[in-house]
């Protein structure tokens, strides 16, 4: 990124930045960071747009200061990207609503919180999330407010999942409420045929992940999609100063993961985040606080985790341009996978 | 009628996010320009895929 000006303390970034292993402390970096970037880039915003977008508030100046001191919600990342889109379309009308009712976001509590998703045809913030994830074109899902029922029961499992975590993976039950803010649960389509969703994150809800509340698969599968989605604002993390691979969105490879050709970049996430996956399986599995039953579910687990991920770092190996960053993640996650297997 | 005059120009290159997608910024014609200018970038989804076809 070009040099802005630009009052914000210089970081001193972790010895152990790109490591593979959970860390709460480099978590905290990352969300600093990201945070300090978006201040940056608000600030370049408000020079450019020469009092178009009537920037000059008290109340934005106080939410620069807030970035740079405390965390944010992860709404903020998504009524800037949105803001952007609109300036690009010319819409500084639309612009200068998201920007100022960015700057009147609360601040988020202190400890992670799960929420349920309102009903985004009628609130614009539970729009907001959903757009932040709905990104792919060629795979529209449709998302809603969760049952109450479904909602109740969600949380339990994923109270459940992280006392299992602080008890069985302490390293991860860290840095998973250093990563989030929010768990947002939805529910997704229940019609067999419609594709749905599992879990969702977003560069641009920075700090909070979706789940879909309808979800019956025990305290065992939550940790792993826990650990999946957080890997993925991980990966976000990393990326606030530059992708992880070069290769171009409209650049489509063979991916293990599904029938059609994917970018690289999708690719990347899938075949970390199942390294991650196969970790906290294989901690909680070594820890001894496993049932049996969930000890059989593990091995099953670690097994197909283990699999996919050579199939997603075949294909990152053979058609990925890493960037430093990049490969530095990446390898992280080939060298605990080949220990791991040993 | 939408103006097609951009009254604040913005280089991604300067914006959290947007400068991993600098390269589709004017070219309104890729996947990528149309998928950041419908304002949605990079969500991953985690769960239900299509399956793999034999």
């Amino acid at each position: 990124m070009n040099s802005i000006s630009s009052t914000s303390p210089v970081l001193t970034v972790p010895d152990n930045l790109h490591a593979f292993t959970p860390n709460a402390d480099r978590a905290r970096f990352l969300d600093h960071r990201m945070r300090q970037r978006l201040a940056q880039s608000l600030r370049y915003i408000r020079s450019e747009s020469d009092g178009q977008l009537s920037l000059e508030s008290e109340s934005f100046g106080k939410f620069l200061a807030q970035l740079e001191s405390r965390t944010v919600s992860p709404l903020a990342f998504t009524y800037y990207n949105e803001a952007v889109l609109a300036i690009e379309e010319d819409d500084l009308d639309r612009a200068t609503r998201l920007l100022r009712d960015m700057s009147e976001l609360p601040p988020p509590a202190t400890t992670l919180q799960i929420q349920e998703l309102a009903n985004p045809t009628t609130d614009f913030k539970a729009e907001l999330y959903v757009r932040a994830i709905d990104t792919d074109p060629g795979m529209k899902f449709q998302v809603f407010p969760p049952p109450p029922h479904a909602a109740a029961a969600c949380r339990e499992q994923i109270n459940q999942a992280l006392r299992l975590m602080q008890e069985g993976d302490p390293e991860l039950a860290a840095e998973i409420p250093a990563l989030l803010r929010e768990i947002i649960l939805a529910a997704g389509s229940e019609d067999p045929k419609a594709f749905t969703f599992d879990g969702g994150s977003s560069f641009m809800l920075w700090g909070a992940i979706l789940i879909n509340a309808n979800r019956r698969d025990g305290e065992l599968a939550m940790a792993q999609m826990l650990a999946h989605e957080s890997a993925h604002n991980l990966l976000f993390g990393f990326s606030a100063n530059g992708p992880l691979v070069e290769n171009t969105a409209d650049e489509l490879y063979p991916s293990p993961l599904r029938a059609d050709p994917r970018p690289m970049d999708g690719i990347y996430h899938a075949t970390f985040v199942t390294a991650r996956m196969y970790r906290v399986m294989r901690t909680l599995l070594d820890s001894g606080i496993l049932s049996r039953e969930q000890e059989e579910k593990a091995r099953k687990d670690l097994a197909e985790d283990a699999r996919l991920f050579q199939l997603g770092i075949d294909t990152v190996q053979k058609y990925a341009r890493l960037t430093e960053v990049g490969e530095a993640v990446i390898q992280g996650a080939t060298d605990y996978m080949a220990d791991a297997s040993r | 009628m939408k103006s097609t005059t951009k009254r604040i120009k913005l280089d991604w290159g300067n914006l959290l996010g947007f400068e991993q997608v600098k390269s589709a910024q004017n070219n309104r014609h890729s996947a990528e320009a149309r998928a950041i200018i419908g304002g949605k970038i990079g969500a991953k989804i985690g769960g239900k895929i299509p399956p793999i076809e034999a």
